[in-house]
């Protein structure tokens, strides 16, 4: 396995803060509070703070995963179970990549339609956006980081704006009483609400074309605290701007709340607030499907080009298959469940194994 | 070859952009503002038991001088939504919700219950959070028929002007929602009338039990009650009689409030800092009459007002204030309930009310 990509693939380290907050953004941003609201009520906030502690610590596991000669999850399994074995294990992760980038684009469709299009096929939207992520990911690792870098920070601009207006609204009563959680509903709150800050374990592939692994971890930390503070922000707004039975019966609160921005010259903010999203989701469509396509180059050497068009074929027809909101959200949970068992105990599992591995090879060494 | 090369990026580009153009002119949907009707106002009424909808419309026509027919849509059906299917039914355009500003219905229709309207509203993402509620006194078709002699969006900039500068607490479809989802609040929705003289006031507010309009407060007691709820700074005013009989007329200008909340002898205390402008009478007045006497005067007519309608409020267990929001926020196990039952009705209200007078104009 060729280990050491060229030196005109692999980019610069701090390319990193950006490819890690564009792989988190997603669809999770608009719509996430319904949940964290129906099972943590007005601690909504603290279980996002916990599930982004918990994501870095499970991002200091993937840094030692990665270390020393296996620098990426393919060499990683190919270590530790074999050829075989270990190939299944990694087509596995990339059915998983895909389907999360399935649920993404299909999330999207679904938010224009309710807003915006409601009598626009899915087929016609979805299309354009294929060629688009197509055009991106057939330019490779680098093209792809640059629109990560480019659209990295969109949610933030876009936030930075809107987020102004609900404060005429808050009642920061909402947040009272502080620490009012029983355990079992925060342990149900985060693990149905983790799934906002998934994306960023794409990193277990794209870690090998980073000029030097080791040292990009510091800017990787600092996206992850970026993302955590965004996601706080936009949790306590919303929780203060709603009351809890509101956030309860609407699909995507952070949308509702755009809703009440009025200005002179634009009176519904909140269309351009949803095609601006194009921009934030088409990054981590692209690093997902580029990860899948890695995938299979590595184990199998297919070329992208083929790869590339046969997933985003297989987008395609989930897309069409998934031909309304219930069937969504049926695959929706599977996709977070997925999302949870392989972020929080495989991951771990892994590292587990490769420490002990480690420890019987030294003792082995030293032994003999 | 590196021609042969040049004409294929060529004539893939175009390929490109010609496909592209193909999907991008598949993707518009035309709508020309003169082939929409754009509702500006729904009304509600309740007649034998079948919700009566009607719609009004603004009419683009080439001359404001030529007189013209302007007529509302009306309709019948069994549910709020289905107003809509007749409304289309009659006109040559398509029907667009997206600059609804102001949904009325009867005071009839509201003692039957606007959940069903509310769930409505919300679900359609095309009406903004910016729409007003309102409550006519008369039918809502009578409302709207009169309001076709005015310019468009006429009854909702009333009703916002008065919500801003008037006496009315701030409401929209958002703070409704938020009053109808929240556990320990109910909701309250601004009145609207027609007087003798045909012109629209707004009167008051309607205060909800539950899905049902329970109890209605007059002006004055609106005031109250927008001092009790709203925030920002506003510009209502207030008249008065003082004890040697002079009529005054003040103008709060601003607002900071506190409250606090006693768990175990169920006491609230309400604390206002309220600036004012003396408007009326002002300059019979003396310096020192105003900073004593005066003040001390509004203080205890304020916090009367405050208290009488809090106990109003108690005495109908309905309650748009909040204080079941507060005691929830203060308590870990409150039950929504056991607290409108067993609590609310034995609730002792504090109020501070601390006024300054600012200014009392340019005269001296």
């Amino acid at each position: 396995m060729q280990n050491e990509p060229k030196e005109s693939y692999v980019v610069s380290n701090f390319f990193i803060f950006f490819i890690m907050i564009s792989s988190i953004n997603g669809t999770g941003l608009l719509g996430f509070q319904n949940i964290l609201a129906k099972n943590a009520k007005q601690d909504g906030w603290i279980v996002v703070l916990s599930i982004g502690i918990s994501i870095l610590l499970i991002l200091w596991l993937i840094y030692k995963i990665l270390q020393a000669e296996s620098n990426d999850i393919m060499a990683v399994h190919n270590d530790i179970f074999g050829k075989f074995t270990g190939s299944v294990l990694s087509v596995i992760i990339s059915i998983y990549f895909l389907s999360a980038s399935i649920f993404v684009f299909r999330t999207y469709l679904e938010i224009v339609r309710v807003w915006a299009f409601p009598s626009v096929s899915v087929i016609e939207l979805g299309v354009l956006m294929l060629l688009i992520i197509y055009y991106i990911v057939s330019g490779g690792f680098r093209v792809v980081t640059g629109i990560c870098f480019l659209f990295a920070l969109i949610p933030s601009i876009l936030f930075l704006f809107s987020l102004f207006f609900p404060l005429k609204f808050v009642h920061l009563n909402n947040l009272s009483p502080i620490l009012n959680i029983s355990f079992p509903d925060f342990i149900k709150g985060f693990k149905e609400s983790s799934p906002i800050f998934f994306g960023f374990e794409t990193l277990l592939i794209y870690f090998p074309l980073l000029k030097n692994g080791e040292s990009s971890k510091k800017w990787a930390s600092y996206a992850i605290i970026y993302t955590i503070f965004l996601f706080t922000i936009v949790t306590l707004i919303s929780f203060t701007y709603f009351s809890i039975g509101q956030l309860i019966n609407s699909k995507w609160p952070t949308l509702e709340m755009i809703k009440i921005i009025e200005l002179p010259f634009v009176e519904r903010f909140d269309f351009i607030f949803v095609f601006s999203w194009l921009a934030v989701i088409i990054p981590t469509i692209c690093l997902h499907i580029w990860s899948v396509c890695r995938i299979y180059k590595r184990l199998f050497d297919i070329k992208p080009r083929i790869s590339l068009v046969i997933s985003l074929g297989i987008v395609f027809l989930s897309t069409v298959g998934i031909d309304n909101y219930f069937k969504l959200e049926m695959f929706n949970k599977y996709v977070y469940a997925a999302g949870f068992y392989f972020v929080y105990f495989y991951i771990p599992l892994i590292f587990v194994i490769k420490i002990g591995r480690n420890m019987m090879k030294n003792r082995l060494r030293n032994g003999g | 070859m590196t021609s042969i090369m040049n004409k294929n990026n060529l004539c893939r580009r175009f390929v490109g952009i010609f496909f592209i153009c193909i999907f991008i002119s598949g993707c518009s949907r035309t709508t020309i503002i003169d082939d929409v009707k754009i509702i500006q106002s729904l009304g509600y009424d309740l007649e034998n038991n079948k919700i009566k909808g009607t719609a009004s419309y603004p009419v683009y026509v080439e001359s404001m001088q030529e007189s013209h027919p302007r007529k509302l849509f009306t309709s019948e059906s069994n549910t709020t939504t289905g107003v809509y299917t007749s409304f289309s039914n009659q006109t040559a355009h398509r029907i667009d919700m997206s600059q609804l500003g102001s949904v009325f219905f009867s005071e009839n229709f509201a003692k039957n219950g606007i959940s069903d309207l509310i769930g409505n509203l919300n679900s359609d993402p095309n009406i903004s959070s910016n729409s007003t509620l309102i409550i006519s006194s008369k039918s809502a078709s009578d409302l709207l028929e009169e309001s076709m002699n005015y310019p468009p969006y006429f009854l909702s900039s009333v009703l916002d002007q008065s919500m801003r500068n008037g006496n009315i607490p701030l409401s929209n479809l958002h703070t409704v929602s938020y009053q109808y989802y929240s556990e320990g609040q109910d909701m309250y929705i601004p009145k609207m009338d027609i007087n003798e003289k045909g012109l629209f006031v707004s009167e008051g507010v309607g205060v909800f039990k539950d899905e049902k309009l329970a109890l209605s407060l007059n002006n004055k007691e609106s005031l109250m009650l927008k001092i009790l709820v709203d925030k920002l700074g506003f510009n209502s005013t207030y008249e008065f009689t003082t004890s040697d009989n002079k009529q005054l007329l003040i103008k709060i200008v601003s607002n900071n409030k506190n409250s606090h909340v006693q768990i175990n002898n169920s006491e609230v205390t309400y604390k206002f800092k309220l600036k004012v402008y003396l408007k009326e009478q002002a300059s019979k007045l003396s310096v020192a009459n105003i900073n004593n006497k005066l003040t001390k005067e509004i203080e205890t007519n304020i916090r009367t007002e405050l208290t009488n309608l809090l106990e109003k409020l108690k005495k109908e267990n309905v309650d748009p204030v909040g204080v079941g929001e507060l005691f929830r926020g203060a308590q870990r196990d409150w039950k929504r309930y056991e607290f409108y039952e067993r609590v609310y009705p034995n609730i002792k209200f504090n109020i501070k009310a601390n006024v300054n007078i600012v200014n009392t104009g340019a005269a001296k």
